[in-house]
């Protein structure tokens, strides 16, 4: 019997070739779609899943409390761990990871010097967490100062096929480094990325502070607790053992929490993580748009089956006549819908296969996804198969089934006008998910479009940035400054610590002159000098700029914006005084308000400090008409200056760009998928117009013959479509206006939710809609009267 | 074997209720060749379609081989239909996408006869209506004759022991039609019980008795002696 139904369906299926091509296109479409999107969702929930301790371990989290503002930090004071692993019992393990950021490495070796990312790590990193190393002991190679153990690539590249144990490498060129161990690699879904680590222990001997209570911002640090452990009792004794080490008032100030590994990537977003950080909030986004596409397949499905009814209908009868019951019609009917999935699966993989390396490189992520590799992707696709063949099989399969034999042959079942409401219903259903993903797309864009073009308060073109880092003395920077000036390269140069805009800032807790007797007020401050106002184009509406002319002013002078003086509810600001500890800062002009940081975030109060150290960045108003060539001056200026810092360069506008890099990466995902869903939409629609087409070769006849033009057809077979998407146009609308509305929540400023956007979406659609149909009306329209008569 | 009493049929739509056959007593017995006639519209199909268990009545009594199933479900009736009734259609009625033989074999399979049971069976009657060399074509590969022909087989796979056949001839010229009716007859003369719509009254000579419709209504009986040859 089963080989009957499958003959019957393989015929059945290429018979309708264009039927066919349509619902397998479309199936396949959505199928890799929700492969995607699954596999993506699997590999974000995945993470850190590679470490074999990783439902025991936990991070170390700081709140630090000032003055009615909060900071809740991944990184702690150093102190804390040894202070915690000695005091509980129940913590097996503790280790302290410091970020080195970006480190100059030089091979002794092969001479090449390199900057790489780089950790300082305690010992127990390799017993904590899993990372095998394939030279080096674990146990001890993390002990002794001045010990590194390096990445396999790193190791590859500068040894070859030779041991990299006990080869010396120069950091920063101020201290050598011996590798004790190798780790293998690691893999994406970790936040513990490096390309070598240091022993913890050679930082104290580079005179860095290992001991500190105060340093809120240095460490991440993991403990691994023993079996059975609570990490509510830990965090409950936790305060007492701060007062102990720092006293009670102090100790009030910070609140130190257990965080699980598992949590931290996806639900952790807090000051100084370590990246990559994950955001549940695209898992759901994502797992929404992989069922609407899904969903609209197989609408399209469902549509077309009940369309082709009338095709099939004779089949059902006859075999009705033979005997058949009629739970095997709904199963050869089911069998069949989940043979044209299966078939659409296996076009599906292929799809998600090349699309794979796609989304890989645009996420920026490696998915570590393998389709067969993976139980739970396997197990999703064949669920996926039977669902949605069950899905869209089960309507046809129950409607074609129920009808009885007689009637059948009577020729009285097909073009009911129930089963015709239900096929439009589910078309504007298909026209309402397409029109809100358009008008969430296109709102994407506008915001982001908002944000790169809205008067931000500072002047962010031709900004050339050079990253001075560290390692430049402050003289030195003063000194290619002038001769950038001296040049006549730049109108205006700068040196300072943070650019307008650029994602990186510093807290200073200060106290205002008149609550001397309050906690200190956490206030966003740059490091800057006299020319950052001119460079930056940055307003001052009260007061007086930063002046060489003044000794003092490096000292204790700043600027204020015009936030602070509203929040801090100053009413002569120049003059006003505040404390940063015991040292007093004296207001000596306010700036307009100017967006430091991406439109997420409020423009919060801000302190310019004149400063003539402690800065990183020179930067360099170019005039509009500059050309690479005056890039290769100040580069020439750069290496003459400071020829054993490689010249670093980059631009203000693409530095402030990257800000909205996750948000432009959001919409042009939902372009991609809000297209992919039209696209499925559409194929549907074609084949519908195909039937209704021949379904109405006959009235079209009789039209024509009794004297209707060929746009009065055209006419009359595309109405019905434009009426649907109208309809849809009504609901998607609102659906579409809250949707948006929510995402805009998450910026500070935003732009306005305008009826264009609407229009457009839902005139895009009509358009495309249209543009589907058309082509099979114009050709029923245009077909001879007769041919149609004689057919029927 | 089949035993009418005053058997109503009303076919009701939105607006319009239409009596398609009323007041219908009938027997027929066990063996018989019975034709029926009438003008298009006159209810020959509906009687056909309520003897065959394809739809029920709306009053009356239907007796078939002496159980009365006038009020049976449609499961029920469909377990009957399958073993015991055979069709022929005017309009042959195969299915397009199987061939001559899983055309054939497809009553077998809904009454759960085995592979090898099921192809010796169906060759059989391929052969007997001599069509076996097309067992592997489609029906829109063969002439109107050679599908009549399948669907005649299709009707007797099963060895039921009433067939109806409603226009058989219809769609046929004399020399397939002709050649239908001589199947038919044979079968006939084999025991088979047959129940014939025809327009042709040549045809309708094949029966021992003609029955003739009108408005729903039986107005005649010819009973005929059949001589065989």
């Amino acid at each position: 019997m089963f080989r009957n139904y499958i003959n019957s369906a393989i015929r059945n299926l290429t018979r309708q070739k264009l039927y066919t091509a349509i619902n397998i296109l479309g199936l396949a479409i959505g199928l890799a779609g929700c492969l995607l999107i699954i596999g993506y969702i699997n590999n974000e929930l995945s993470f850190e899943n590679c470490h074999q301790n990783r439902d025991r371990i936990y991070r170390i989290d700081g709140l630090w409390a000032l003055g009615g503002s909060q900071v809740s930090m991944a990184s702690i004071m150093p102190a804390v761990g040894p202070a915690v692993k000695e005091a509980f019992p129940e913590i097996e393990r503790v280790v302290r990871i410091r970020r080195l950021w970006t480190v100059p490495i030089e091979f002794i070796d092969d001479g090449i010097s390199e900057e790489r990312e780089g950790l300082a790590a305690e010992d127990d990193l390799l017993k904590i967490f899993t990372l095998p190393l394939k030279e080096g002991n674990p146990q001890t190679s993390l002990e002794a100062p001045f010990s590194v153990i390096i990445s396999e690539e790193l190791a590859k590249l500068h040894f070859g096929d030779q041991s990299a144990l006990g080869r010396t490498i120069r950091a920063r060129d101020e201290f050598d480094l011996q590798v004790t161990g190798v780790f293998q690699r690691i893999p994406a879904n970790t936040q513990l990325k490096t390309d070598f680590v240091i022993s913890y222990s050679t930082l104290d001997k580079i005179g860095m502070d290992t001991q500190s209570w105060t340093d809120l911002f240095q460490d991440y640090t993991y403990l691994l607790l023993r079996e059975g452990a609570n990490p509510a009792e830990i965090e409950k004794k936790i305060p007492a053992l701060l007062q102990q080490h720092i006293g009670e008032d102090e100790a009030k100030n910070y609140l130190l929490q257990l965080q699980p590994l598992k949590h931290i990537y996806l639900h952790s977003n807090l000051s100084y993580e370590l990246p990559p950080n994950g955001d549940p909030v695209y898992l759901y986004v994502f797992g929404c748009v992989a069922f609407l596409i899904l969903l609209v397949a197989c609408i399209n499905f469902v549509n077309l089956s009940t369309a082709r009814i009338s095709h099939r209908v004779r089949e059902v009868g006859i075999r009705k006549v033979l005997g058949a019951f009629r739970f095997q019609l709904v199963r050869q009917f089911l069998s069949e819908s989940i043979l044209l999935t299966l078939i659409s699966m296996v076009f599906g993989v292929a799809l998600f296969e090349m699309a794979k390396p796609q989304l890989e490189a645009f996420t920026e992520k490696q998915l570590e996804i393998s389709i067969f590799g993976d139980p739970l992707l396997l197990l999703s696709m064949l669920a996926m198969i039977v669902i949605v063949g069950l899905l869209s099989g089960s309507y046809p399969a129950f409607v074609l089934s129920r009808f009885q034999p007689s009637s059948i042959l009577r020729g009285e079942v097909f073009g009911t006008r129930s089963k015709s409401f239900l096929r439009r219903f589910l078309v504007a259903f298909q026209f309402v998910i397409a029109i809100v993903l358009l008008c969430v797309t296109l709102a994407v864009f506008k915001q982001i479009d908002y944000a790169l073009t809205a008067e931000l308060g500072f002047d962010n073109k031709d900004i050339l940035l050079i990253d001075a880092g560290g390692e430049v003395s402050p003289e030195k920077q003063d000194l290619v400054k002038a001769e950038i000036l001296g040049s006549g390269l730049a109108s205006s140069v700068t040196v300072t610590d943070c650019a307008p805009g650029e994602p990186r800032h510093h807290l200073f807790g200060l106290r205002p002159q008149d609550k001397l007797d309050q906690d200190p007020i956490l206030l966003h401050g740059m490091r800057v000098d006299p020319d950052y106002l001119s460079t930056f184009g940055i307003q001052l509406v009260k007061g007086r700029n930063f002046s060489r002319e003044f000794g003092a002013d490096a000292g204790n002078s700043i600027l204020i914006n015009q936030v602070a003086v509203r929040e801090f509810e100053i009413d002569e600001p120049i003059g006003f005084k505040f404390y940063l500890s015991d040292k007093e800062y004296q207001v000596i002009g306010v700036v307009r308000d100017f967006y430091f940081h991406s439109f997420h975030e409020q423009i919060l109060p801000m302190a310019l400090f004149a400063a003539t150290k402690d800065r990183r960045l020179v930067a360099a108003k170019l005039p509009p008409d500059f050309t690479s060539q005056s890039i290769t001056e100040v580069e020439k200026i750069w290496n003459r200056i400071v020829p054993e810092v490689p010249f670093e360069y980059s631009f203000l506008e693409d530095v402030m760009s990257k800000n909205y890099e996750d948000d432009r990466k959001l919409g042009t995902l939902f372009t991609t998928f809000s297209l992919l869903t039209v696209f499925v939409a559409c194929l549907g629609l074609f084949g519908l117009a195909a039937f209704s087409a021949e379904r109405r070769t006959k009235e079209i006849g009789i039209r024509k013959a009794l004297g209707a033009s060929v746009t009065g057809i055209v006419r009359l077979l595309c109405k019905e479509i434009v009426i649907l998407v109208v309809i849809a146009n009504a609901v998607a609308w609102p659906v579409a206006y809250l949707t948006i509305g929510r995402w805009l929540e998450t910026f500070a400023y935003r732009t306005q939710i305008t009826c264009t956007l609407f229009l457009l979406s839902g005139f895009l659609v009509l358009i495309i809609a249209l543009a589907t149909v058309s082509y099979q009306s114009i050709r029923a329209a245009l077909a001879n009267p007769v041919e149609a008569l004689r057919y029927e | 074997m089949i035993r009418v009493v005053n058997l109503k049929k009303i076919y009701t739509t939105d607006e319009v209720e239409t009596t398609a056959l009323e007041s219908i007593n009938l027997e027929i017995k066990e063996g018989e060749f019975v034709a029926i006639m009438g003008p298009s519209g006159c209810g020959k199909s509906t009687l056909l379609n309520l003897l065959g268990l394809l739809d029920n009545p709306t009053e009356g009594e239907y007796h078939l081989l002496g159980t009365e199933v006038s009020r049976y479900s449609e499961r029920k009736r469909a377990n009957l239909r399958k073993g015991s009734i055979g069709f022929v259609f005017q309009s042959f009625n195969l299915i397009d996408e199987l061939t001559v033989f899983e055309n054939t074999e497809l009553p077998l399979l809904y009454l759960g006869i085995s592979s090898s049971k099921r192809r010796k069976r169906v060759e059989e009657v391929l052969e007997q209506m001599q069509i076996m060399a097309r067992r592997n074509h489609f029906p829109q590969q063969l002439s109107g004759g050679q599908q009549q022909r399948v669907a005649v087989a299709r009707a007797v796979v099963a060895s039921p022991r009433l067939i109806l056949a409603d226009e058989p001839t219809g769609n046929l010229d004399s020399k397939h039609g002709d050649e239908v009716m001589q199947l038919l007859s044979s079968l006939n003369e084999a025991g088979t019980t047959i129940v014939m719509v025809t327009h042709s009254p040549a045809y309708a000579e094949y029966g021992q008795r003609t029955i003739n419709l009108f408005d729903g209504h039986i107005v005649t009986e010819n009973i005929r002696e059949k001589f065989h040859l």
